[in-house]
């Protein structure tokens, strides 16, 4: 902050305006209280003025009620005229009062007041002689005397004093009220200069306390900026300080080196605040001594001091916490400079190096364990010397030949080596000596006992920095089972290949990537293509091209979960034809569950499929046959009908009984046959494709529905019919309805003698849900079973009616619907018909 | 009433001289005095309700159509005689064997009078007569049934 960059106010131009206003203010108060007082005198005289006039008026007016008074009674001689007299008597006195001190300060006016005055005495004494006179000479002798006119006269006296007055005022009130307009005008003339000389000054002060105001916001903000300047810039390095990893202690210069600051970390290492340990000589705060000795040692502190530069501290130290606690530390302390390069303090920068202290130890340790592992291990470890020789304990070679140390050091070892591998093991030896490069090799070990052992053998040279091999590290492993292992899964590869080239079906097998890494010689044969050209992935250019991508997904997510893969695709033959092919393919898993290989088989199912499609077709071709043909049929079954009808009743009387009787044949026959072909068509609609089979259908109401339909029946042979609380499922309503009908209609229809007894039931069995129709009728012999579901195969004569179709419609239903249906029953013991359905045609059960 | 006497001109479209003869045994079944006109082919019956502008004399009180016709169905002739302005008013019964019901609903939106399955029973059939009658009533102008 410069104090010289703060600008002054100028005063004294301010200050002056302020005098000049004030003065003018006072001016204009005392012009207008001079004024003001004239102005008030001049009202107050204007006043007197008005109160003589009034006061004379009155007294001439009293007199005139007197003489009114007097004049009646001397007319009419009755008292009664005089009221008005005696009183204007009463009020004279009071009057003339008021008249004098009205006029009192008025001088010229107080001498006409002495006169009226008199003259109203003299008047008063006339009126009251001339009614004296009345009571006691009578009116004539009043009367004389009035018309002598004194009285009369006396009165023109009074007022002509009375309007000389008021003129006197008139005059003087005029000179009053123009001297008033004059102080009024005078008063209006110094406001409004007044006022204008004050609005100018006004706005000359508001311009400069703007400027003012101005000036002092933008003195105001700028110390406000460089106050924020430093504050952020304090802010910023105590953060900074506050934030670092490391702890941080900043001190003075001064002999005993007192703390200035301490951040956050310094304070958790310390077990100090920073507020305990400002202030604080260092050597309190911050006691470090050696870790293994446990003796002080000096803060580099002093030393950064003495010295003016950097100073690190000696290894294995550790701070000593307020609480007591120890941390091994790592620390610099670096002196503190102002701008003149004066020392004004240190700052003392340390971190806890317990974890680094702890990652060096477990170092150690596992170095140790290594060690300890390696003789443990089954494999043998060893090693040589420089030259290549063995040299030393060598606790697992020893241990797994039997050799002693006089028997392997040198080249010893060789003579536990095979005859015929010893000498190309010393030279391949030799090769990498010479080479300072790995050496791998493999030969047979004799062991303890004398067996001959597979070993594989590597080792590396050990170099240190300088480049010069320090010893040789090798590792001999058994491999004597694993290359068993690997003879018997060669063998039975081969085995396995064998038998997929002797078979018919297409066999590959593949590596847990899903690339094919055998295919058997059907391929080659079927595709023309060798094996190298459809490995792998390349198998896909023979797929149909409206198979591949699907293929591929589906190999793709078998790969990826392990699961059974099936997949029915077209593979191009050689002859570029497409054939039909169904492929399934299995993983093999090793003992960890791991898939180790795919195995596939591919199956020409191309004539069957043509078949089957062919088979396929023939049937929907049959369905809208019979459907057409059972429709057709209707119309022409219509036309006998209606005209054997029409032949009965036109010519009803010239028809004899026979003719009659072949009528009713004839109507009869057609009867049964449209009854035939409408149950022909229900059973064809079963199969229709465009029927919706997703309705969801509570069967209960299927069955309430049923129940209602046969209700004649029903009443007829008095049947009992109950249900379970059956599902909701699926499905095609029309369907539901055909089966429940149907299976319940035959149970009343086959009734035995006894009144009929139908139960339905409804159970969930193995994922299916199992119906149940149980009657008590006449029951099916056992050689029926199967018959009995067949189109048009009935099993009762005409005597019982039906067209043998009822029960095909519900085989037909339920096989729509992936169920089964059958009957369980025996001759003369009722029937149960029972169906399946897949549980997932089905919603959830309805609880009774 | 004076329409029980009023001659009704019907046209019927029908290929089967059986249901011809039977629909007239209907009419007459019940009371209706009646002339007509009988096609017994599609593309006839197609041909003349497109192409037909009848006076007001010769004008159809009601058109009783089979929809099983040879060379094309009825519903092909039920759509000509809306799209002519000359027969759109005419009432269309259809009077069929199947009862197929993509028909039905194709003739329902073709503004049909009645859809009527022919019944296999006799008495079924002269029945039909009365609901013939009852549409020839229905549509009848108040004018004239007064």
């Amino acid at each position: 902050m410069k104090q010289s960059a703060r600008p002054t106010i100028p005063q004294g131009r301010e200050l002056l305006t302020l005098i000049f206003a004030i003065g003018l203010v006072l001016f204009m108060g005392i012009m207008t209280y001079a004024h003001w007082v004239e102005f008030r005198r001049a009202n107050e005289q204007q006043d007197i003025t008005r109160r003589i006039v009034r006061a004379t008026n009155i007294v001439l007016s009293t007199l005139k009620d007197a003489e009114t008074g007097q004049r009646g009674f001397l007319v009419t001689g009755e008292e009664s005229y005089l009221e008005p007299y005696s009183e204007a008597l009463s009020r004279i006195p009071k009057e003339l009062t008021e008249l004098t001190a009205v006029t009192a300060s008025v001088s010229d006016q107080a001498q006409r007041v002495e006169a009226i005055k008199r003259l109203v005495q003299a008047k008063l004494d006339e009126l009251l002689q001339t009614i004296e006179l009345r009571r006691s000479n009578g009116s004539s002798a009043a009367l004389s005397a009035v018309m002598r006119g004194q009285g009369k006269a006396t009165m023109e006296q009074i007022r002509k004093i009375c309007a000389e007055m008021e003129s006197v005022a008139d005059d003087r009130f005029a000179r009053q009220s123009a001297e008033m307009l004059i102080r009024d005008n005078e008063i209006d003339l110094i406001s409004t200069i007044g006022a204008v000389a004050l609005l100018a000054l006004l706005i000359l002060a508001t311009a400069t306390i703007q400027r003012g105001t101005h000036r002092r916001q933008q003195l105001i903000r700028k110390l406000q900026k460089s106050g924020e300047e430093s504050r952020q810039a304090r802010e910023f390095y105590e953060t900074t300080l506050g934030s670092i990893g490391d702890a941080v202690i900043a001190t003075d210069a001064n002999a005993n080196t007192k703390i200035t600051f301490l951040n956050e970390v310094a304070e958790s290492l310390t077990g100090w605040t920073e507020e305990e340990a400002v202030g604080m000589p260092l050597d309190q705060v911050f006691v470090i001594s050696n870790e293994t000795t446990g003796a002080l040692v000096d803060s580099p502190v002093v030393k950064a001091l003495r010295e003016g530069r950097i100073v690190g501290l000696a290894n294995d130290t550790k701070l000593t916490a307020k609480n007591g606690s120890e941390t091994p530390i790592d620390d610099s302390a670096a002196p503190i400079r102002d701008s003149a390069g004066e020392v004004t303090g240190v700052v003392l920068v340390f971190r806890d190096i317990s974890e680094r202290k702890k990652a060096e130890d477990e170092l150690k340790q596992a170095e140790q364990r290594f060690r300890t592992a390696v003789s443990a291990v089954s494999d043998i470890v060893w090693t040589n010397n420089a030259k290549g020789e063995m040299e030393g304990e060598q606790p697992g070679w020893g241990g797994f030949t039997g050799q002693s140390l006089q028997e392997y050091q040198g080249y010893g070892w060789a003579q536990a080596v095979h005859p015929d591998d010893a000498q190309p093991t010393i030279d391949e030896w030799h090769r990498a000596l010479a080479e300072r490069r790995r050496f791998v090799f493999e030969h047979r070990v004799r062991r303890h006992d004398g067996v001959w052992r597979d070993c594989s053998i590597c080792a590396l040279p050990l170099i240190d920095s300088s480049g010069v091999i320090q010893e040789w590290v090798g590792v001999h492993t058994d491999i004597t089972d694993k290359k068993e292992a690997d003879r018997i899964f060669k063998e039975s590869l081969e085995r396995f290949h064998f038998m997929a080239e002797s078979m018919p079906q297409k066999i590959f097998t593949a590596n847990s990537r899903g690339e094919v890494v055998y295919f058997n010689q059907q391929w080659t044969e079927f595709t023309g293509l060798p094996f190298q050209r459809i490995k792998d992935w390349n198998w896909t250019q023979f797929i149909h091209p409206d198979d591949v991508q699907e293929n591929v997904s589906i190999w793709q997510h078998s790969i990826d979960s392990g699961e059974l893969y099936q997949f029915i695709h077209r593979f191009k033959r050689k002859d570029g034809m497409y054939r039909w092919h169904l492929t399934r393919a299995h993983a093999m898993r090793d003992e960890g569950g791991q898939i180790t290989m795919w195995i596939g088989s591919s199956t020409e199912i191309h004539e069957e499929r043509e078949t089957q499609e062919k088979l396929a077709r023939a049937n929907q071709d049959l369905e809208s046959f019979a459907y057409s043909a059972s429709h057709d049929l209707q119309e022409p079954l219509r036309m006998i009908t209606s005209y054997s009808q029409m032949l009965v009743k036109g010519y009803k009387d010239n028809l004899d009984g026979e003719a009659e009787m072949f009528v009713g044949f004839i109507t009869d026959g057609t009867r049964r046959m449209r009854a035939l072909l409408a149950d022909l068509l229900s059973y064809t609609a079963v199969d229709a494709r465009a029927t919706d089979d997703t309705e969801t259908i509570d069967l209960n109401l299927i069955f309430e529905e049923v129940c209602k339909n046969s209700k004649v029946s029903i009443n007829e042979t008095g049947a009992a019919v109950s249900s379970d609380p059956l599902p909701i499922i699926r499905g095609n309503r029309t369907h539901f309805v055909q089966l429940f009908q149907n299976l319940i209609s035959n149970a009343i229809k086959y009734r035995s003698k006894s009144p009929p007894s139908i139960h339905v039931s409804a159970e969930q069995q193995n994922g299916s849900w199992r119906f149940a129709v149980t009657d008590n009728g006449i029951g099916i012999a056992l050689a029926h079973h199967e018959k009995i579901f067949g189109v048009f195969k009935r099993l009762h004569s005409s005597s019982i009616p039906g067209t043998g179709i009822g029960l095909a419609i519900c085989q037909r239903v339920v096989e729509r619907y992936k169920g089964r249906i059958w009957v369980e029953s025996e001759l003369d013991q009722g029937a149960t018909f029972v169906f399946t359905l897949p549980i997932g045609t089905e919603g959830r059960k309805v609880s009774a | 009433m004076i329409t029980a006497s009023r001659i009704f001109r019907i046209l019927m479209v029908e290929d089967n001289p059986a249901d011809v003869y039977l629909l007239r045994q209907a009419l007459k079944h019940a009371g209706v005095n009646y002339e007509s006109k009988v096609i017994d082919d599609g593309a006839e019956a197609l041909e003349f309700v497109r192409n037909q502008t009848p006076t007001e004399n010769e004008k159809f009180d009601l058109a009783i159509l089979d929809l099983n016709l040879p060379a094309h169905n009825g519903i092909e002739v039920l759509a000509g005689v809306r799209q002519n302005g000359a027969f759109s008013d005419m009432p269309v019964v259809v009077l069929t064997s199947s009862a197929a019901p993509l028909e039905r609903s194709q003739a329902e939106q073709l503004r049909v009078a009645r859809f009527i399955t022919k019944p296999p029973d006799l008495d079924d059939f002269l029945s039909i007569g009365y609901v013939l009658k009852d549409v020839l009533l229905d549509s009848e102008p108040r004018s004239v049934s007064v």
